[in-house]
């Protein structure tokens, strides 16, 4: 049997065509037909897929403007928010990118499961997809050091200890994580090489190979629709119309985040810190709260070894071990308490995460003398007065150095040089910083008070 | 009639669909790619930054007869904050007006001196030979020697902005 005869095509599709071939295949792919209700739920893919573009495009830029060396790495994001043109607005979606992202790949997930879409045949789709999910988990992992904050310092320090606490070869594997004893410059450049170098040249391939399976199956009709399916619903434009929309929507949601939100200031890492509590980003609190309730030496290695790669491997397996073509959510009863579960463990182990203060912690009681220092060093970092003076060896000498200044200069010296600085030298460089509520004066002042 | 009617709003359909999907691309395109090809773009331009004055040393330490000056040069490179050794020929003439000479030869680059038995900078490289103003004497320099802007405030001689030699 040969092939219909196709009219070959005219001008540079043609000539691309008849040389590579791609054409065909690339039009197959916008130019099918899918279930005729194929709809919103269906979009949290393609989401997920334009938020990984937009992940790409702008930390191209960012890593264009970063160095990643403890020494220059905090000061080279400052040079990205206050140098780089759109600097601020690139970081912010990248910032906010990877919570969508995420959000997105663990929504898309879920409507997979419910769905059913996983069966039959379409079981490696769902594993090509974890896969995908792991990768975006290592990106946001490795890519929360980078900026070289207290946060991101200690957050990494935690997060590489957990390894260590493997039983036999913990201590070989938190070495193999950092690249060194302790988290430092040989982990900073690693930790960047494996975010901007080697997940992205994982995730290229796997996307592919996930899209092509996508494009080989088809969508999956709605669950119990397997036998009557109608595929009037044109992919190209039809779905893909919905699929941006959507993606604009998400985008716009992102943009209002770093507009309003920013990207959260924070301090240079300091390892000689003894008081920072270090806590992840908010999609690690759940395994960082789970992590509480295994103690002692059998029981935190379940938590930290047996739990992880046995959830891993599950999610993994799903498709293997559930092969059952039914994919009704009401005549799976199991499978769906199972997603419901885990939903409600996930999402409850982050809520408490996130408002259990951890045992141990030294956080001031708001109205006490130290509040008044934390809210004080917060408005100093906020300011940027480091642009402008160095305390303890950080920051720049545009102006004079505070590490001692509350030897030379009393409160109400302090407050009225920060306020209108040109009243009391007339030939001072220093702006005015009279936006500063009297509140956060008061702080700021204590703060440096403390300064001797 | 009405199967037609049927063809023609599954054609108005699709062409609203396109329309919307290369809309929405557009869009979509724009607000991303504005700031990144924005933000890649840049640096090109970026206006030059007017050099800042920096102290080279009490005018007493230069006299007519060409000085190496050496000082802590202040240097803001991106995000580096870095200093550095720097040396500079200073030369003061009969008006008393300085001048300040970058230490490179025009030539290629090569670090020269004053060779005061010929009263003359001397480049060791190819030997390329200027005057106490910086112009060429002999070899291949293709002009005089650069200069920096300076200036003098409370016995204090500053240098600025390089000036190209010959310019």
């Amino acid at each position: 049997m040969s092939r219909p005869a196709r009219a070959p095509r005219r001008g540079l599709a043609g000539w691309i065509d008849v040389r590579l071939g791609g054409v065909g295949l690339f039009g197959g792919f916008l130019n099918r037909s899918v279930p005729d209700e194929t709809g919103l739920p269906h979009t949290l893919g393609s989401a997920t897929l334009f938020l990984l573009v937009v992940q790409v495009v702008t930390g191209l830029i960012l890593a264009m403007n970063y160095s990643p060396a403890p020494e220059h790495a905090f000061d080279s994001i400052t040079f990205i928010m206050s140098q780089v043109v759109f600097g601020p607005v690139l970081r912010g979606l990248h910032h906010w990118g990877s919570s969508a992202l995420v959000i997105l790949a663990g929504l898309h997930m879920l409507r997979t499961f419910v769905w059913g879409s996983y069966k039959a045949p379409r079981e490696l789709t769902w594993m090509a997809g974890v896969g995908l999910l792991l990768i975006v988990m290592g990106f946001a992992f490795t890519g929360y050091l980078l900026p070289w904050t207290q946060r991101s310092y200690w957050a990494t320090v935690v997060g590489t200890k957990i390894v260590g606490t493997v039983p036999v070869i913990g201590g070989w594997l938190l070495q193999l994580v950092r690249g060194e004893a302790d988290v430092g410059p040989v982990t900073l450049a690693r930790f960047n090489a494996i975010h901007v170098l080697l997940l992205p040249a994982l995730l290229v391939p796997l996307v592919i190979f996930h899209l092509y399976l996508v494009y080989r199956h088809g969508i999956a009709p709605a669950p119990g629709n397997e036998a009557t399916v109608a595929k009037n619903k044109r992919f190209y434009p039809e779905q893909l119309a919905e699929d941006l929309g959507v993606s604009l929507f998400i985008l716009l949601v992102l943009f209002a985040l770093t507009a309003w939100q920013g990207v959260p200031t924070e301090v240079r890492a300091d390892p000689a810190s003894t008081t920072y509590v270090p806590r992840p980003e908010w999609y690690f609190l759940f395994y960082f709260q789970l992590l509480k309730y295994f103690e002692g030496p059998i029981w935190e290695p379940v938590g930290v070894v047996v739990l992880p790669v046995a959830a891993i491997l599950l999610l993994f397996l799903v498709p293997l071990l559930d092969r059952r073509p039914e994919r009704r959510p009401a005549k799976r009863p199991f499978a769906m308490a199972v997603a419901a579960g885990t939903v409600v463990l996930v999402g409850g182990l982050t809520y408490y995460g996130a408002v259990q203060v951890p045992p141990g912690t030294r956080l001031a009681p708001p109205g006490s003398p130290q509040a008044l220092l934390d809210q004080g060093h917060q408005v100093f970092v906020a300011n940027h007065c480091d642009s402008c003076h160095v305390v303890a060896g950080h920051g720049y000498t545009v102006g004079p150095e505070l590490t001692h200044v509350a030897s030379r200069l009393s409160a109400d010296r302090l407050a009225a040089q920060i306020r209108s600085p040109e009243k009391v030298n007339p030939n001072t460089n220093m702006p005015a910083f009279d936006k500063i509520s009297d509140d956060d004066l008061k702080a700021l002042v204590a703060y440096l008070l403390t300064l001797k | 009639m009405s199967a037609q009617r049927g063809q023609a709003a599954a054609v108005d359909r699709r062409t609203f669909f396109s329309r919307m999907f290369w809309t929405l691309s557009a869009i979509l395109g724009a607000l991303v790619g504005l700031p990144v090809i924005g933000a890649f773009l840049s640096p090109a331009f970026k206006p030059v930054e007017k050099a800042a004055w920096v102290a080279i040393g009490p005018v007493t330490a230069f006299g007519p007869e060409p000085t190496l000056a050496h000082h802590v040069h202040p240097a803001r490179e991106g995000w580096v904050n870095a200093t550095a050794e720097m040396q500079v020929w200073v030369e003061r003439d009969a008006q008393g007006a300085y001048r300040v000479f970058d230490n490179h030869c025009t030539h290629l680059g090569c670090p020269y001196h004053w060779e005061a038995s010929l009263q003359r900078f001397v480049c060791p490289c190819h030997g390329g030979q200027f005057d106490a103003t910086g112009k060429v004497l002999a070899g291949p320099p293709p002009r005089p020697l650069d200069r920096y802007e300076n200036k003098v405030e409370n016995g204090t001689l500053y240098m600025g902005a390089l000036v190209r030699g010959g310019a």
